[in-house]
């Protein structure tokens, strides 16, 4: 997983990296959850150079990048 | 020529005394530049030191300060900004806005670390900076032109190379929420400078500069700037933002119940998807635009085919999207950008006009007004009653003139009930955050210095990481990005990427004294901006006697008036609640109870000369 935005300050430890092992295939809803920050605190997920929705499940070492809200200014 | 030998520094100031016709360049106090920085630093100890206290901010003894930074014009990711600032016509308290585009580093290049514009001309002039060539200049041809119409005839007569910031008609007619306008769609765009540059009589400023100004280490300044760049294109935020620029935050905005609808009834438009960043680009866009040194160009210009007439307009980007989108209930971002246009010409600052007809159609939805009072009928959504408005406002003609200096004075006037949904806090309009549901935004807006600006302290991340219903603890978040964020106004800088792709800050920590040469870690700039703070809440006690905690209220509408739809569906801040955020937010300051700074905080931050103009316990 990576995050990108100046939010990256409210996730564990302000890292914008991490590696996760999941139980079982999870949702990008679900990873985020597993994270312990709010799903509001992401505004959208890349994977494979797309926008994903958040019910899109990653295949097994699938980079990740959750972008955080932009300020409007 | 007086100057004064400082890295990162012009070295001079550049000052137009306008009633008697004189120009005078004297070198930049080095006290001043350590003590203050530049830019906004810069504007707030010179208003605070020149002007009479108590001066009536369109007169000749207001003065406009225009001030770039140290960083200003490097090489260097968003090194466009300078400072304008005056005391304000709109809240006749502290006023300062910004903008990009290229004016901040020509003015550096010229040799100047700030024009001082004061007194007042008899006749339209307009200032031209050619290095050390300084003139005033009849105006004649352009007074009563469009911003960029008039932009476009200085710069067909000055010369393409010339950097020029226009004022509008708003302006020349002393319209309180008028806006300095630049590179064909960069604003100044807050507090009213645009309005105290009209009652000047000026209507533009015009700057070339070839001079240049030293830095400490041009070698390692070189490396650095080299470095921050090649780190902004690899964040991977800058493919997924740089395509919408701010506009890309509407959806997110809407999904956490925050998107300013029909005069801040609601936070959640239902035709957002309309007028979104995905939207713009897909529909309207023709070029990314940015400022002077900017890897990621938010500015997004675009042509819109409109009722047989092709118009060409920098946006909308978030605010006007937010405000003269959703907060209008025009859903279809033609018809946004076409509103966008209209006020940019007239030079009408888009937040604050946006919120004025937002006020004048819920006066008339609730017979508050008629259309009789109002010259004709406008509903919420028509676009051409919305341009039809802004014509008013801009030429003051029939509601125009009611409404000229916004509505908190509009409110005053009209009675009946309508300070109930006058939605701005000091008298400044509310920038595009509706914030029942985001206590950290809000009390943000509660204390920013100049009136309810966001750029001050954008905080509603913090409500989203750590609750938005959550009250506790929300001040200290505040604080510190008002100490951040303004920072950059400090320096010369624009924020942009550090908050919208996570550019870290260590990077300007670094960058600052390799430029100046003087030894300040980020925490010693920090305390420079906590000062600058601290100034400009002295400048509003001393401009208003009865300013204090009572300043710091939200509108009626947030603390009466639980949101109807949204993700805060039935939230309000409660009178209670904000007292007690208010109540943290000053003792973490320093402050008294009425949201005054002691005598102690005050020397403890080298401010003890304010005592010597304001009684303070």
């Amino acid at each position: 997983m990576r995050v990108v935005g100046h939010a990256v300050e409210f996730f564990p430890g302000r890292k914008d990296r991490y590696e996760l092992e999941l139980d079982g295939p999870t949702d990008v809803a679900g990873i985020i959850e597993r994270l312990g920050v709010g799903r509001t605190l992401v505004m959208s997920a890349i994977a494979g150079g797309k926008r994903r929705d958040f019910d899109y499940v990653p295949a097994d070492g699938e980079e990740v990048i959750l972008i955080t809200p932009p300020a409007g200014g | 020529m007086a100057e004064t030998k400082l890295f990162g520094y012009g070295g001079r100031i550049v000052r137009v005394d306008l009633s008697r016709g004189e120009v005078s360049i004297e070198p930049t106090p080095e006290d001043l530049a350590r003590e203050y920085i530049g830019g906004r630093g810069f504007v707030a100890r010179i208003l605070w030191d020149e002007l009479e206290p108590g001066v009536d901010p369109l007169s000749p003894g207001n003065k406009v300060v225009m001030a770039p930074g140290p960083l200003s014009g490097l090489f260097l990711p968003g090194s466009g900004k300078i400072e304008m600032g005056a005391k304000s016509p709109q809240t006749g308290l502290y006023g300062e806005g910004n903008m990009g585009g290229h004016l901040a580093g020509e003015l550096k290049f010229a040799g100047y670390d700030a024009l001082i514009i004061e007194g007042a001309a008899s006749e339209p002039c307009f200032i031209v900076i050619d290095d050390e060539k300084i003139e005033i200049r009849d105006a004649g041809k352009y007074w009563g032109k469009g911003a960029f119409e008039a932009e476009k005839m200085l710069k067909d007569d000055l010369g393409g190379e010339f950097q020029i910031a226009t004022i509008g008609p708003a302006g020349e007619n002393m319209v309180t929420y008028a806006v300095v306008s630049h590179d064909f769609g960069r604003q100044c765009g807050r507090t009213g400078v645009g309005a105290v540059l009209g009652s000047k009589k000026v209507k533009a400023v015009a700057v070339r500069g070839s001079r240049g100004f030293p830095v400490a280490d041009p070698e390692r300044v070189l490396a650095k700037g080299k470095e921050m760049y090649e780190a902004c294109f690899a964040k991977p935020g800058f493919e997924e933002w740089t395509p919408y620029g701010t506009a890309g935050v509407t959806d997110w905005i809407n999904e956490i119940g925050a998107f300013p609808t029909k005069n801040f009834h609601t936070g959640y438009f239902e035709k957002h998807k309309q007028i979104n960043g995905p939207t713009l680009r897909d529909r309207i866009l023709i070029l990314d635009k940015g400022c002077m040194g900017c890897p990621i160009p938010c500015g997004k210009y675009s042509k819109v085919d409109y009722k047989g007439r092709t118009i060409y307009v920098e946006g909308p980007e978030y605010e006007t999207i937010a405000l003269m989108g959703g907060n209008l209930l025009i859903g279809n971002i033609e018809e946004v950008a076409y509103v966008n246009y209209v006020a940019d010409e007239l030079g009408i600052d888009t937040i604050s006009g946006g919120s004025v007809v937002a006020f004048i159609l819920e006066c008339l939805e609730k017979g508050v007004l008629t259309p009789q009072d109002v010259g004709r009928d406008v509903k919420w959504g028509d676009a051409d009653g919305v341009a039809w408005l802004l014509e008013r406002i801009a030429r003051r003609e029939g509601v125009g003139e009611l409404v000229a200096r916004g509505v908190k004075e509009a409110a005053e006037r009209i009675g009946k009930g309508s300070e109930r949904f006058a939605m701005h806090i000091k008298g400044l309009e509310i920038s595009g955050y509706e914030s029942r549901f985001a206590p950290a935004m809000m009390l943000a807006y509660m204390t920013a210095d100049i009136g309810a600006h966001h750029n001050r302290a954008w905080a509603i991340t913090y409500d989203a990481a750590v609750g938005q219903d959550v009250i506790e603890g929300k001040a200290a978040k505040v604080i510190e990005l008002q100490h951040v964020r303004p920072l950059f106004d400090a320096l010369g800088l624009c924020r942009l990427q550090w908050v919208e792709i996570g550019f870290e800050l260590e990077h300007y920590a670094d960058i600052f004294p390799i430029v100046t040469g003087w030894d300040y870690s980020w925490e010693d700039l920090l305390r420079i901006s906590e000062r600058i703070w601290n100034l400009t809440r002295c400048f509003n006690r001393r401009e208003r006697p009865d300013f204090g905690r009572a300043w710091d209220l939200p509108p009626p509408r947030w603390l009466e008036e639980p949101l109807p739809s949204g993700a805060g569906k039935g939230r309000c801040m409660s009178r209670e609640n904000a007292e007690k955020m208010l109540d943290e937010y000053y003792e973490l300051r320093g402050w008294d109870a009425n949201g005054l700074p002691t005598r102690a905080k005050l020397e403890e931050l080298g401010l003890g000369f304010v005592l010597e103009k304001l009684e303070l316990d």
